[in-house]
C-alpha cells in the first residue's frame, strides 16, 4: 500500500474527513515540515516543532506482527537520528500506543508541551 | 411486536452489522491473549484440545453412551432423523417456519458434522426447512389465532428497534449521485516528491533545522487529541480554497450526498436554522423549504383523501427544527406551532448511528461509498460509523399522524395508488421520511402486503418493503458480525497461524465453530464462531465468504440444536405443559438471550436430552417435547431467516412461493410419510411379537432403537435389515445364542443374506464367515473342515463317538 492509502484507511476510522488529514500530511510533507517512514503498511509522520523535537503520528493498517516490526523499525530511525524529543497526541488507540511503545523501551512521559499528551526523549 | 419474516427483520436481533474493529491497530498484542485467545480458548475449550477435559470430544463421548453405539452416524444421525420427523407433531407449539428453523438448523448442524461439503449443507438445510415447513404448516391444531398458520413473523421485545427500508431512504436515493469516475488527486506523488523516499527516510535529520519564519506548527494537528482541548486543527486550517472540486470531480466532499438539508433546505427562508453538515446553521435568503413544500403537498392530498379543506398557507407549520445527535435518543414531539392542521404531529427525530449505518448499508449507499476510487469497504463502514450526524440528519423532520395507529372512518376511496403517482413521499416532509416508529404502528401481518393500501399511503409502505427485497441484508446482519470481523486482516491473519501451528484444529477448523456449536449457549455467538472457523477453513485456502455464510447458519442452527437438546434435558417430558402463548413464549426466549447465562451449555445435559428423547416409550412425548419445552427453538426463527436470505440474495420473493408451493405439495407426503411411520411401528412390534427370542438377541439393532427408528419413520427395509439382515449366519460379530428350546430344537429362526431361512437352536455357537475363513487361510472351505475337524474330536474326546448325540424327546423320558 502506498502511504497515502494507508493514511486515508487508518484515518476513515478516526477521522471526519480522512481526505483533509491526507492533504494536510501532503502539504506539511511539501513544505518540508515533516518526513514520512514507511515501514510494512504503516506510516510514521513526523512534524517538525524546532529544537530538535518533532510531532508524530502513526498510521497503519498492520496486523499485529507487522506492526509491531514497523514500530521497532520506526523507533530504530529515530534513535539513530539527533531528534531530541517526539510528541504525540492521545488518538482514540492512544493507550494502546503507548504499551507498544514502552514495550520496546522507550521511556513514555507526559508530556511538557500543553498541546499533546505524551512525549518521549529519545 | 410482530413483524413479517419476508419483508424485514429486527436489527437489533442481530449484533450491530457495522463495528469498529476490536482490533484496530492490532492491539490485542499486550497482555498477550487478544483474538487468538478470544477465537481459540473457546474452540479448544470446546474441543476439548485444551487439557481441561470436556469440551465437544468428551461432549461427543457423552452423548455417545447416551446414544449407544449401535446408532449409525451418532447422535448427530439421531437428531437430523428425529427433527424432520417430529415436525408433524410439534404442530401446536410451533410456527411452521419455526420448525422448519429446527429442522434446517439440525439438517444444517448434522451435514457439518458428518463431514459433508458445506454447500451441500446449506442445500440439505434449506429442503429440510422447506420440508418441515410445509410439513408443519398442514395441520391446523395450535394456529395462532392472529395469523395464518402459514404466515411468518417474528416477535420483538417492547423497545427494540425496527428498520424497515423505506424508513429513511427516500432522500438519500434522492440525494445521492455521486460520479462514479472521481479521480483522487494523485497524494502519493505530492508526498514522495516532498519527502524524497519516503520508504528509506534518512532525511529525518532535516527535521533538525530551525522552523520556517511565521510557521506555527501547533497549527498543524491532524488528528483529534481526545485528551488535550487544542484548535480544531487541520480541520479548520485546511481553506476550502486548497480543495480543488474539480479534482474532486465536481465534489468538493464526496459525501456531500449525505447532507439532505442541502437538498431538503435549499429555499429556507431568512433566518431559520436548519441542521448542516456540520451542524446548526443559519441560512438562505430563498422562501420555502422542500418540508414545508412537501407538507403543503402532503395536506392537499389530505384535504382530498379525507374530505378536510383544502389546506391554506397559514396551515404550515412554522417551527425551529433541531435534531438531536445523541445516539439512541428518541423521538419527541415538537412544540406544537400555531394553526397546526389537527391531527398531524411533527416528531424531532435522531437516529442512532447503528441504525444509520444499518441504512446506509440497506441503501447502497456504503457500497457506493466503497467503489469510490481510492476507498475500500472499511473506508466507508469507518466513515459511516464515525459520522453519525451526517445520518442523523437523514431523519429530519418525521412527521406522522397523530392517530397513527387507526384507519379514518369512513375509509377513503378513489386513491391513487403510490405507483401511479410516483407519490412517495411520506405525510410531509422530505420524501419518505416517514418514521420507523410510524411503520411499526402501521405495518401488521395483514396489511404487509398491501402496499397499496390508502392507510399506508403514508407510511410509504411500497412492492419493494412489502416483497422483502431486503432480506438478504437482515440476513447477512445475523452473521454479518462475524463477517465483518473476517474481513479484517489482522484476525485472517492470526486465524491461519493457528491452522497451521495446530494439526489438529487445522483438521478440523473449518467444523470447529459448527461442531462446537451445539454447546454454545448463544445462537448468534455460535454463528459467528461457526462462520470464523468455517470461512477461514484451512490453512492456505484463504476466506471463503460463502463457506463462510453457510457455516455461520449450520452453526446458529447448530447452537438452538443445542438448546433443545439441553432443554430436553432438563425438563421432564410432559407435552401438556407445552405453553400455547407463542409471544409471551417467544419474548421470554429473546429476552433470556440476552441475560447472561453461561457461554457454554453442559454436554452431560446435551446428552442427557438426547437420551430423553430417544426413550421409545415415549416417541410422541420425545417428539412434542423437541419442539415444545425447548422453548429457545423459537430463537432458531432467525436461522430460517438466514437461509431464506441466502436463497434472497438471487430473488427474495421465491422464497415465500417456494414454501408455499411445498406447503400445498407436501399433502400428500406428510400423510404418506405419516402412513410409513405408522405402517413401520406396527410391522416393528408385529416383528418382535412374533420373534421374541430373535429381537431379544438381534443384530445390532436393540430393543429401544428399533422403537426409535419405527418412530423416525425410518423405512421398513432398514428395521429388517437391523433386526434380520445382520442375523447370526451372517453376522458381523460370533454369537453364542441363547433362546427358546434346547440345544437341538432348531427353534431360533435366521436368514442367510436375507432370503434364505435357517434354523439355529439354544446353545449354539455362530462363527462368522470371516473367522471360518481365517481358520482355512483364506479359504472359507478349508476353514470349515477345520471346525468340522474340531467338532469331531470335541466329541470324540467327550463321548467316544465323532456323531452328534441322537436327539429324543424329553417330556418321554421324564417322569409324568
Amino acid at each position: 500500500m502506498t502511504p497515502s492509502e494507508i493514511i486515508l484507511r487508518d484515518q476513515y476510522s478516526q477521522a471526519d474527513d480522512p481526505k483533509k488529514v491526507l492533504m494536510g500530511v501532503s502539504r506539511i510533507v511539501k513544505a518540508g515540515n515533516g518526513v514520512l517512514l514507511q515501514k510494512n503498511n504503516s506510516v510514521l509522520f513526523l512534524i517538525r516543532l524546532g529544537e530538535g523535537d518533532v510531532e508524530l503520528h502513526l498510521y497503519t493498517v498492520d496486523p499485529p506482527q507487522a506492526l509491531a516490526s514497523a514500530i521497532q523499525y520506526f523507533i530504530e530511525k529515530i534513535r539513530n537520528s539527533d531528534l531530541k524529543k517526539v510528541y504525540f497526541i492521545k488518538p482514540k488507540s492512544g493507550e494502546q500506543i503507548v504499551k507498544m511503545l514502552k514495550i520496546y523501551g522507550v521511556d513514555i512521559q507526559k508530556s511538557d508541551r500543553k498541546e499533546y499528551a505524551y512525549m518521549a526523549k529519545v | 411486536m410482530r413483524y413479517h419474516l419476508e419483508s424485514t427483520l429486527p436489527i437489533h436481533a442481530f449484533q450491530p452489522l457495522v463495528k469498529h474493529s476490536p482490533f484496530k491497530h492490532g492491539m490485542t498484542l499486550e497482555g498477550g491473549g487478544g483474538i487468538v485467545s478470544a477465537i481459540t480458548d473457546p474452540i479448544s475449550d470446546v474441543l476439548g484440545t485444551s487439557g481441561g477435559g470436556g469440551g465437544i470430544l468428551g461432549a461427543l463421548a457423552d452423548v455417545d453412551k447416551a446414544v449407544g453405539d449401535t446408532v449409525p452416524g451418532g447422535w448427530g444421525t439421531v437428531a437430523a432423523v428425529a427433527v424432520p420427523y417430529a415436525a408433524p407433531y410439534v404442530l401446536g407449539p410451533l410456527t411452521a417456519v419455526q420448525a422448519a428453523a429446527l429442522a434446517a438448523g439440525t439438517s444444517a448442524a448434522t451435514g457439518a458434522i458428518q463431514g459433508r461439503d458445506p454447500e451441500d449443507i446449506l442445500k440439505g438445510a434449506a429442503l429440510s426447512g422447506l420440508t418441515a415447513y410445509g410439513l408443519s404448516s398442514l395441520g391446523g391444531a395450535g394456529e395462532n389465532i392472529d395469523l395464518p398458520s402459514e404466515t411468518p413473523y417474528i416477535d420483538m421485545p417492547d423497545g427494540a428497534n425496527l428498520l424497515t427500508p423505506d424508513s429513511m431512504d427516500i432522500p438519500l436515493k434522492e440525494a445521492i449521485k455521486l460520479p462514479t469516475e472521481a479521480p483522487i488527486p494523485n497524494f502519493d506523488a505530492d508526498i514522495t516528491a516532498g519527502s524524497q523516499s519516503y520508504a528509506n527516510a534518512d532525511d529525518i535529520r532535516t527535521l533538525l533545522e530551525p522552523l520556517p519564519q511565521g510557521y506555527d506548527p501547533s497549527t498543524e494537528i491532524l488528528d483529534t487529541d481526545y485528551s488535550v482541548s487544542k484548535p480544531q486543527g487541520i480541520r479548520s486550517l485546511v481553506a476550502e480554497s486548497e480543495v480543488d472540486p474539480t479534482s474532486l470531480g465536481g465534489r468538493a466532499d464526496p459525501f456531500v450526498g449525505v447532507y439532505p438539508t442541502s437538498n431538503v433546505y435549499t429555499d429556507l427562508p431568512v433566518g431559520y436554522e436548519f441542521m448542516g453538515p456540520n451542524g446548526m446553521e443559519v441560512v438562505g435568503p430563498n422562501g420555502k423549504t422542500y418540508l414545508q413544500k412537501d407538507l403543503y403537498e402532503a395536506l392537499s392530498n389530505r384535504a382530498t383523501d379525507y374530505s378536510v379543506p383544502a389546506p391554506t398557507s397559514s396551515d404550515l407549520p412554522s417551527f425551529l427544527e433541531t435534531v438531536s445527535l445523541k445516539p439512541d435518543s428518541t423521538p419527541v414531539p415538537l412544540e406544537s406551532p400555531t394553526g397546526y392542521p389537527q391531527g398531524v404531529q411533527i416528531f424531532n427525530r435522531s437516529v442512532p448511528a447503528d441504525a444509520a449505518t444499518q441504512k446506509m448499508v440497506e441503501t447502497g449507499y456504503l457500497d457506493r461509498l466503497a467503489k469510490l476510487p481510492g476507498a475500500t469497504y472499511d473506508m466507508a463502514k469507518s466513515y459511516v460509523v464515525n459520522n453519525p450526524y451526517k445520518s442523523a440528519a437523514i431523519g429530519l423532520g418525521a412527521l406522522k399522524l397523530a392517530n397513527a395507529g387507526q384507519q379514518p372512518s369512513p375509509a377513503p376511496t378513489g386513491i391513487q395508488s403510490i405507483e401511479s403517482t410516483g407519490y412517495t413521499g411520506g405525510y410531509g416532509s422530505s420524501g419518505g421520511i416517514a418514521s420507523p416508529y410510524l411503520l411499526r404502528n402501521r405495518i401488521t401481518a395483514s396489511n404487509v402486503y398491501d402496499y397499496e393500501n390508502p392507510y399506508d399511503r403514508y407510511a410509504t409502505v411500497n412492492r419493494r418493503y412489502a416483497k422483502g427485497g431486503e432480506v438478504k441484508h437482515f440476513a447477512f446482519g445475523g452473521i454479518s458480525n462475524a463477517l465483518t470481523r473476517a474481513f479484517q486482516p489482522v484476525e485472517k491473519a492470526v486465524l491461519q497461524p493457528i491452522g497451521q501451528a495446530v494439526p489438529f484444529v487445522r483438521e478440523i477448523a473449518p467444523y470447529a465453530g459448527i461442531l462446537a456449536a451445539p454447546f454454545i449457549g448463544s445462537p448468534v455467538a455460535a454463528a459467528g464462531i461457526g462462520a470464523l472457523s468455517s470461512g477461514f477453513g484451512r490453512p492456505g485456502s484463504g476466506f471463503d465468504m460463502k463457506r463462510a455464510l453457510m457455516g455461520g447458519i449450520a452453526a446458529y442452527g447448530a447452537s438452538t440444536l443445542g438448546a433443545g437438546l439441553e432443554a430436553a434435558g432438563t425438563t421432564p417430558l410432559d407435552v401438556s405443559s407445552a405453553v400455547p402463548n407463542f409471544d409471551a413464549d417467544i419474548t421470554a426466549s429473546v429476552q433470556k438471550e440476552s441475560l447472561s447465562k453461561p457461554f457454554f451449555r453442559s454436554p452431560k445435559v446435551v446428552g442427557k436430552g438426547i437420551g430423553n428423547l430417544l426413550s421409545p416409550s415415549t416417541y410422541d412425548q420425545a417428539a412434542a417435547n423437541f419442539g415444545t419445552k425447548a422453548g429457545t427453538f423459537k430463537t432458531g426463527v432467525p436461522l430460517v431467516i438466514g437461509t431464506s436470505g441466502m436463497m434472497a440474495i438471487d430473488e427474495a420473493q421465491k422464497i415465500r412461493e417456494d414454501a408455499d408451493r411445498a406447503a400445498a405439495a407436501s399433502k400428500g407426503e406428510q400423510q404418506d410419510m405419516l402412513a410409513r411411520i405408522s405402517k413401520g411401528k406396527k410391522r416393528a412390534e408385529e416383528a418382535v411379537r412374533a420373534n421374541p427370542y430373535m429381537y431379544a438377541m438381534g443384530g445390532s439393532v436393540d430393543d429401544e432403537l428399533g422403537g426409535d427408528y419405527s418412530a423416525m419413520g425410518m423405512n421398513q427395509g432398514n428395521l429388517q435389515k437391523g433386526l434380520f439382515g445382520m442375523g447370526y449366519a451372517a453376522g458381523g460379530t460370533p454369537r453364542f445364542l441363547s433362546g427358546g428350546g434346547d440345544g437341538m430344537s432348531d427353534s431360533i429362526p435366521a436368514t442367510i443374506g436375507g432370503t434364505q431361512e435357517a434354523r439355529l437352536a439354544d446353545g449354539e455357537f455362530v462363527i462368522p464367515a470371516d473367522v471360518v475363513s481365517h481358520l482355512g487361510n483364506g479359504s472359507s472351505k478349508a476353514g470349515a473342515k477345520q471346525l468340522y475337524s474340531m467338532m469331531d474330536r470335541v466329541r470324540k474326546a467327550r463321548t467316544g463317538n465323532e456323531k452328534q448325540g441322537r436327539q429324543i424327546k424329553p417330556q418321554k423320558l421324564m417322569p409324568a
